[in-house]
């Protein structure tokens, strides 16, 4: 939470200069770089002091669970009999669905990045893990009283030097820590430098509204990382998901319920009113007449 | 005839709200993940999409004949009035209990009223739900208070009666398209057949639509069940008005398939299993309930208004499934089918819900409008008695002392193995002791691995292996220090260590094979000279594969140079070999002994005939290692070979 040890966070810059336009810190994870070792889960789990990960049959084939807030995935590489290693975690949307669909605002957006859950207000809906496009969050499902479990990013991970312990144990420097600005570029940066070997496209720069998770790689991320192309958005009948984030597009619904309300209200309290004094008039002057259907 | 049956209805709701509470405590007791088959790629389960979501689809006739009767002024439906504000208001009460279950937390189900994020739908939903609940209560009041004699009071509450029936339609137009709207975030999760920027328009014309059809099969029922006639123009106007409704549904789902440009996946190129299950759904909701509904002859006929409302109820039933889990399972890959307890724990909570509509129906004037229960008005006095009995406590701790004792008894008897079958069906079952090579150290939580138990085919021949003292001895036989000692055995470290098994290299159980990757090791290269001169290295040949590994690795090749020409393009051997090399290289070399139980040739030293030598007591497992029945997580599928004990 303090101001003065962020500002002094070492950030990744290309250039070695930083014009800082915003605060927004992100994690880039290349593909490439990757080589599957799993200190970043390693380094999570010390710093986060998460408990044993048993296999059970709620848990996802991908690795992430209640215990495990990060985790590598093999998917096959560009060449056949290849792999590449990518690394599971949460995404830190700019603008998080799963934010906008807490009921209790367990869920929060914090200026810097990173997307933190309070497990005291949470009441264990699970609308968090159903809204997730990436479906991140986890649940302690083995626990009588379970709470959601998800990666954090926030101060509680940060070891010295300033990046959370995932990046830092990275010894190959495939996921690093920094400036969301200045990853964007760094990424940029590597896909103009090799174009033989990257794909050109940043997973996560514009997608669902843009991510603090970034991904290169030189094969295709999209079903790992579960981000549709543009054409599948397309074909699904939500193009605009290419750069506009889900709350964003539901927000015309969000913004009808007010008016539903007093709208409601006002129509049927109007007919009601109406009708009734009707019928105390027609009553008043005769008997009151039954149709029936025969 | 109809009385026995209505007894033995009661019956079963009894057995199967009873063995909902045993279930129901189990799971605050062990768990979510122990008592349902929620998981977290599908976590919204049956209680949640059935119970809640399709229950409020369902009891939506409280508000739809609240608002005919109270606010349109269409008096010939007062018959139902009640009847469909009590169905509105168990139906809810059953959702809302059942979702106590569901969500995690549940002792903080007043959260939501304190900590506000106006910008979820699910927050909307609970307010107007538990809303809209209180307002069910409150038009119920009338049938406590005429019941007992308390004239003025029921006066007041026929006076107020209006604005909170107002309150109550708005509040369910507003959570009906809210409900739907909670699916609007899953636009590339959700399949997208079910997946659309109309859901809220849908969800709510088709709950009206299937409310009214609920309100036909639940009249028809009852007139059964009780020997009573409702008024035909009920029944036929209700089922008019579903038809129109469900009309508007089909329409509007038309409309959708055909704007957003989905029929593809309905008829075309994406046909998959999902457009059978989508076109079955649509006939139920929408096409055999709008033809009976809609051709007077049909509606007037009591059977046909049977199959039709009966189709709309389950269409509906099966739409809501449909959007909140089957259409998540392709995305998810994985699929969800709820557990015996989930069933018994949801059905019998609506059982419950139903005892209570039972008891209330013949105890109070709910019915009046066709005589049953109380007469409506002026009746304080003189509330006929009810043909049936019904099981109030009282009434059923004298069935204790008088003949209904056997029934009780049965009653529990049945109880019993039903919630066995729920206890049974997850928990236990879908965990089992583990599978690992290695497995008594690690399931006695021995993490110094003092004794290992190895079953390296997993076919119950196991080896026991002192560890600990192996240690001890390399220690004092070689001086190295406790890491050196280690690499003995533990000869390799791969990249994703805890989940790479020995066979990820040795693939086969007795053959050699080749491990080396240079494919993979190629896309490291710095550019494209350096591939290009590894290329021109003819790898088979043994000189030459050396000479290509020093292009980069000189001062690891170096020391390796004695030992390369010979070794250096080995294969790794064969499983079988492998293992068994793991203990027998040192002890062929040292120990060549013949009265030496672990010298070469001595299969017994280590495969120990059966019965096997007792665990340790120290090393019993001392609490069951929950593994899942199904492999979880790249599952190594070995035959079920036995150890080839000659090396
Ligand atoms: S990835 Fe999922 S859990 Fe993480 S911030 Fe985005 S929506 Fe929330
Ligand atoms: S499970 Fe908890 S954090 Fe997730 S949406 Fe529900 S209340 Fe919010
Ligand atoms: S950011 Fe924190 S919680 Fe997330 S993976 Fe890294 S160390 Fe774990």
């Amino acid at each position: 939470m303090s101001k003065s040890a962020e500002d002094e966070l070492p950030v990744l810059d290309a250039q070695g200069k930083s014009k800082r336009k915003s605060k927004t810190k992100a994690i880039l994870t290349d593909a490439t770089k990757c080589i599957g070792c799993e200190r970043c889960v390693q380094g999570c789990v010390e710093q986060n002091d998460l408990p044993q990960d048993f296999p059970a049959h709620f848990k996802s084939n991908d690795g992430l669970s209640g215990a495990r807030y990060t985790s590598i995935v093999e998917v096959p590489g560009k060449d056949p009999g290849t792999s590449r290693f990518v690394r599971r975690q949460c995404m830190h949307c700019a603008d998080p669905t799963c934010v906008a669909a807490c009921l209790v605002g367990a869920l929060t957006k914090s200026a810097d990045g990173p997307v933190t859950y309070d497990a005291d207000k949470c009441i264990g809906c699970r609308y968090c893990m159903l809204a997730c496009p990436f479906s991140i969050p986890r649940y302690e499902y083995e626990k009588a009283l379970p709470y959601i479990r998800k990666c954090k990013m926030d101060e509680t991970c940060r070891v010295a030097g300033g990046a959370p312990a995932c990046t830092s144990s990275c010894p190959t420097g495939a996921t690093v820590f920094g400036l969301r600005e200045d990853l964007i570029t760094e990424a940029r940066r590597r896909i103009d430098e090799r174009p033989e070997l990257y794909v050109d496209h940043i997973w996560g720069e514009h997608e669902f509204g843009g991510t603090s998770v970034i991904y290169i790689s030189d094969s295709s991320l999209g079903d790992v990382l579960k981000i549709p192309t543009d054409k599948e958005f397309a074909k699904r009948a939500v193009a605009s998901l290419t750069h506009e984030s889900i709350p964003h597009l539901v927000h015309n619904w969000v913004m009808v319920t007010p008016f539903q309300f007093a709208g409601g209200l006002a129509i049927l309290g109007t007919i009601a009113f109406a009708k009734r004094r009707q019928r105390v008039m027609a009553e008043t002057a005769s008997g009151k007449d039954e149709e029936d259907e025969s | 005839m109809n009385e026995f049956v209505l007894k033995r209805l009661k019956d079963l709701m009894w057995i199967l709200f009873l063995a909902a509470l045993v279930v129901g405590g189990s799971r605050f007791v062990y768990g979510l993940g122990a008592t349902t088959n929620m998981m977290d790629a599908l976590p919204w389960g049956w209680w949640k999409v059935f119970n809640m979501i399709a229950g409020a689809a369902l009891a939506t006739s409280g508000f739809v004949i609240a608002a005919v009767i109270y606010i349109f002024d269409l008096r010939q439906f007062r018959s139902v009035a009640r009847l469909s504000v009590l169905v509105g208001f168990l139906g809810y009460g059953a959702s809302l209990i059942a979702l106590a279950f569901d969500v995690g937390l549940p002792h903080r189900g007043w959260h939501p009223f304190f900590m506000w994020n106006p910008h979820s739908f699910l927050f909307e939903v609970f307010w107007c739900v538990s809303l809209y609940w209180g307002v069910t209560a409150l038009e119920l009041l009338p049938i406590l208070s005429e019941r007992f004699p308390f004239p003025k009071l029921t006066h007041v509450l026929h006076e107020i009666m209006m604005p909170f029936v107002v309150l109550g339609v708005t509040l369910s137009t507003m959570h009906h398209s809210s409900l739907g709207a909670l699916f609007l975030a899953s636009p590339t999760r959700l399949h997208p057949l079910w997946h659309s920027m109309w859901i809220p328009p849908e969800f709510f014309i088709s709950a009206m639509g299937a409310g009214l059809a609920t309100m036909v099969l639940l009249i028809l029922i009852i007139s059964w069940l009780f020997n009573k006639e409702f008024e035909r123009v009920v029944l036929t106007r209700l089922a008019a008005g579903s038809a129109i409704f469900l009309s508007l549904y089909l329409v509007i789902k038309v409309v959708d398939l055909t704007v957003h440009n989905k029929w593809n996946y309905v008829f075309g190129a994406d046909k998959s299993w999902e457009s059978q299950v989508f076109l079955v759904e649509i006939a139920l909701q929408a096409i055999l309930p709008i033809l009976i509904f809609s051709i007077p002859v049909l509606r007037r006929s009591k059977p046909c208004l049977f199959i039709g409302s009966l189709a709309a109820f389950l269409g509906l039933v099966m739409h809501r499934l449909d959007v909140g889990i089957v259409g998540y399972f392709r995305t998810a890959e994985r699929v969800y089918i709820p557990n015996a307890g989930e069933f018994i724990l949801s059905f019998g909570l609506l059982a419950g819900a139903g005892l209570l509509f039972f008891f209330l129906i013949e105890k109070f004037p709910v019915l009046s409008g066709i005589g049953f229960g109380c007469p409506e008005e002026d009746g304080h006095d003189s509330h006929q008695q009810p043909k049936v009995s019904i099981w109030t406590l009282q009434e059923a701790l004298a069935l204790l002392k008088g003949p209904g004792t056997e029934r009780v008894l049965v009653i529990a008897l049945l109880v019993i193995p039903l919630a066995n079958i729920g206890l049974k069906g997850q928990g236990t079952s879908a965990f089992q002791p583990i599978l690992s090579p290695v497995y008594a150290s690690i399931q006695s939580g021995d993490t110094m691995r003092e004794n290992l138990r190895i079953d390296a085919n997993r076919n119950g021949d196991y080896v026991d292996f002192g560890h600990k003292k192996h240690q001890e001895v390399f220690q004092e036989k070689y001086r190295l220090g406790e890491k050196e000692t280690c690499v003995k055995c533990h000869h390799l470290t791969l990249p994703k260590d805890n989940n790479t098994v020995c066979r990820s290299c040795h693939s086969d159980m007795q053959v050699p094979m080749p491990m080396f990757h240079a494919d993979r090791h190629e896309e490291r290269f710095k550019d494209d000279d350096q591939r290009a001169s590894f290329a021109s290295f003819d790898l088979d040949r043994r000189k030459q594969n050396f000479e290509a590994c020093m292009m980069c690795h000189e001062e690891t090749m170096i020391g390796l140079a004695a030992y390369a020409p010979k070794g250096f393009d080995q294969m790794a051997p064969g499983f079988t070999q492998a293992m068994h090399g793991n203990c027998m290289t040192c002890h062929r070399l040292e120990e060549k002994d013949p009265t030496d139980p672990f010298s070469t040739g001595n299969c017994l030293g280590c495969h120990r005939p059966q019965p096997k030598p007792a665990i340790a007591a120290e090393l019993q497992p001392k609490e069951p290692f929950l593994v899942p029945t199904k492999p979880i997580r790249g599952p190594v599928i070995i035959p079920a070979e036995k150890v080839d004990p000659i090396l």
